[in-house]
């Protein structure tokens, strides 16, 4: 933070130079303000960088000490670190190590049903989202129309669907992909919708002035402009898509990463179903940073560097 | 139309007339538009929820296209909702609706407190920032509802697993919310508060927690959605008692008008803690307004 308005408040002054040569600012020798104030108002990045890490080995000793050494807590409820280490290992080992080979499964199976359900209900989520966002977001009588629907619809807590989406649409991935989309969509739509209200007026007159067509405003200005806002909806969506995910195969679901967690603890092995959890924590940030990259390269003026 | 009329006036006179104001007109235009103009798209809104159930009702419970049994007329809903309802109903469920309510009460409390305080120590000092703010982002970003089979497994079937897992959902909005907006108080207020001479608690009482207060408010309006989720989670992974658990049982004997039914009920108390908390936003800080664009159309 500080790190900002320092750049900024250097390049107001160099400004303010240009604008008035020989002016009473830059006349003024600056004098280098010695660093003050307590330790930990003058560490460096790499210093403090290195201090987050430091705190967390010595989360991690203490919890492995305290868990693992002295049981304070029974370890099957709190698994520690090398137990979540070893959780890796009885879902990925083979043969003897393995603990899901008893059920004529192995890992893949589980992760390849939550990779295609996620993919589907993310998917179903952008494909509804995005358009109906758009549509509600240019045209008043469209949101007029459907805007308390759609509001209502998304004070419904997603998880309550869960048990209906069985009887709806049976035990396979179909239920998931429904509670995934479901929960995937309304941050794209509403996102999504709020993206033209924020179009700059000025700019769709000048265009109409220039004899734009309503598709040319369209295509060329209020798409553009929006794009930011169906980013942030895009990003928000991966992580709620995984949530939902987790959780709707934790509530009636025999295959997935979720029916795997409860399978792991109801087996006592909650060091596995820790790892399980990593693992969907590992996707998930892995996403989320590829959706933050592609979207400084796709908006870079409202992502980049330089801007927000 | 006057302006019809007027063109006639004066091909027809001798052109010298001047053209007569028809004041009623525009007094008319300039007044503020009537009741029914004002609330055109309210009444809309109200005739196509209706036409809706009407569709509904018709596709579902006369011509049965669907079974009942997964997709029941409205009628059947309201109908078991009403039965439901404490006081009223032939089948009360106030044990489940207390207990889930309760918890949630419970829960979120806890949530409020500690997230205030974990949000205040970050936000405001710089310790904490350095050393809480990395654990709480760490924390935020694992799925914490998919720990809710192991809190089952350590707290048992009862309350405790449920507020538990609603704490968990619900503390981290307050605590993100809290320190962001301890971190953005505008610097120049607390200056300003130094130089007419406040104490460090004048400061803290008067320039800072007023500044944080919307940000708190706005974290826990965001908690109560992640909380009545949280109830949801606790009672479908395991429960005897509460709202998920007559979701889940009725969802598993066929009878979707009873889930929907309890799925209103939720709705409607998700909807009304909110409400709370939006007023009490409006009430203790009626100098911050949100900017929301989709709402302000």
């Amino acid at each position: 933070m500080s790190d900002t308005t320092e750049t900024r408040s250097v390049t107001l002054a160099s400004s303010d130079e240009a604008a008035r040569p020989g002016g009473r600012l830059s006349d003024q020798p600056r004098l280098e303000q010695p660093p003050r104030g307590e330790w930990w108002e003058r560490i460096t990045v790499w210093q403090r960088a290195l201090l987050v890490l430091l705190e967390f080995l010595g989360i991690f000793v203490i919890w492995q000490v305290a868990i693992g050494t002295f049981e304070l807590v029974n370890p099957i409820f709190m698994p520690t670190p090398t137990d979540v280490i070893e959780g890796f290992g009885q879902l990925f080992g083979s043969g003897d190590k393995s603990v899901i080979s008893a059920t004529d499964q192995d890992i893949w199976v589980h992760i390849k049903r939550s990779a295609y359900s996620y993919t589907v209900g993310y998917s179903i989520g952008v494909m509804i989202g995005i358009p109906f966002g758009l549509l509600i977001g240019t045209s008043r009588v469209a949101y007029k129309l459907t805007g308390p629907l759609v509001w209502s619809l998304y004070a419904v807590p997603w998880v309550a669907l869960r048990p209906m989406a069985t009887v709806w649409f049976g035990f396979e991935a179909a239920p998931v992909i429904f509670i995934v989309s479901f929960a995937s969509l309304f941050p794209i739509l509403l996102n999504t919708a709020a993206g033209p209200q924020t179009v700059d007026k000025s700019l769709l007159r000048s265009a109409e002035v220039f004899g734009a067509s309503k598709l040319d405003r369209f295509r060329k200005i209020i798409l553009p402009s929006s794009l930011p806002f169906i980013l942030i909806g895009l990003r928000q969506a991966i992580i709620i898509a995984m949530i939902s995910l987790l959780v709707a195969e934790i509530v009636g679901s025999s295959k997935g990463l979720g029916a795997l967690i409860v399978l792991m603890t109801s087996n006592f092995r909650s060091g596995a179903a820790f790892a399980v959890i990593v693992m969907a924590v590992t996707v998930t940030i892995i996403l989320g940073q590829g959706a933050r990259y592609a979207a400084e390269k796709l908006a870079p003026w409202h992502f980049g560097h330089k801007g927000r | 139309m006057s302006v019809t009329e007027n063109t006639e006036q004066a091909t027809v006179g001798v052109g010298l007339d001047p053209p007569e104001i028809d004041h009623e007109a525009i007094a008319a235009k300039l007044a503020r538009p009537g009741f029914f103009k004002r609330n055109v798209w309210s009444f809309v809104f109200v005739v196509e929820l209706i036409a809706i159930f009407a569709v509904w009702q018709f596709i579902a419970g006369t011509l049965e296209w669907f079974n009942p049994k997964f997709v029941p007329p409205p009628s059947d809903v309201f109908t078991e909702l009403w039965n439901m309802l404490p006081l009223v109903g032939d089948d009360p469920i106030t044990e489940h609706i207390v207990f889930s309510v309760r918890n949630f009460i419970v829960g979120y409390i806890i949530a409020a407190v500690v997230g205030i305080s974990i949000g205040l120590l970050i936000g405001a000092t710089k310790v904490g920032e350095l050393l809480l703010s990395p654990l709480v982002w760490t924390a935020y970003a694992v799925p914490r509802s998919a720990l809710a089979p192991v809190i089952v497994l350590v707290w048992g079937l009862g309350m405790s697993s449920k507020v538990v897992i609603i704490f968990l959902l619900a503390v981290f909005p307050v605590i993100v919310n809290t320190m962001e907006g301890a971190r953005h108080v505008e610097t120049s207020l607390l200056n300003a508060g130094k130089v007419f001479g406040a104490s460090r608690t004048q400061q803290m009482r008067k320039v800072f927690l007023p500044a944080v207060l919307p940000f708190m408010l706005i974290g826990l309006r965001i908690a109560v959605v992640r909380g009545y989720i949280g109830v949801l989670i606790g009672e479908l992974v395991g429960s005897f008692k509460g709202l998920g658990t007559i979701l889940r049982t009725s969802a598993f004997n066929f009878e979707t008008s009873v889930s929907l039914a309890v799925v209103i009920i939720l709705v409607v108390f998700a909807n009304i803690t909110m409400l709370g908390v939006s007023f009490a936003k409006k009430k203790l800080a009626p100098w911050h307004s949100e900017e929301d664009v989709l709402k302000s159309r």
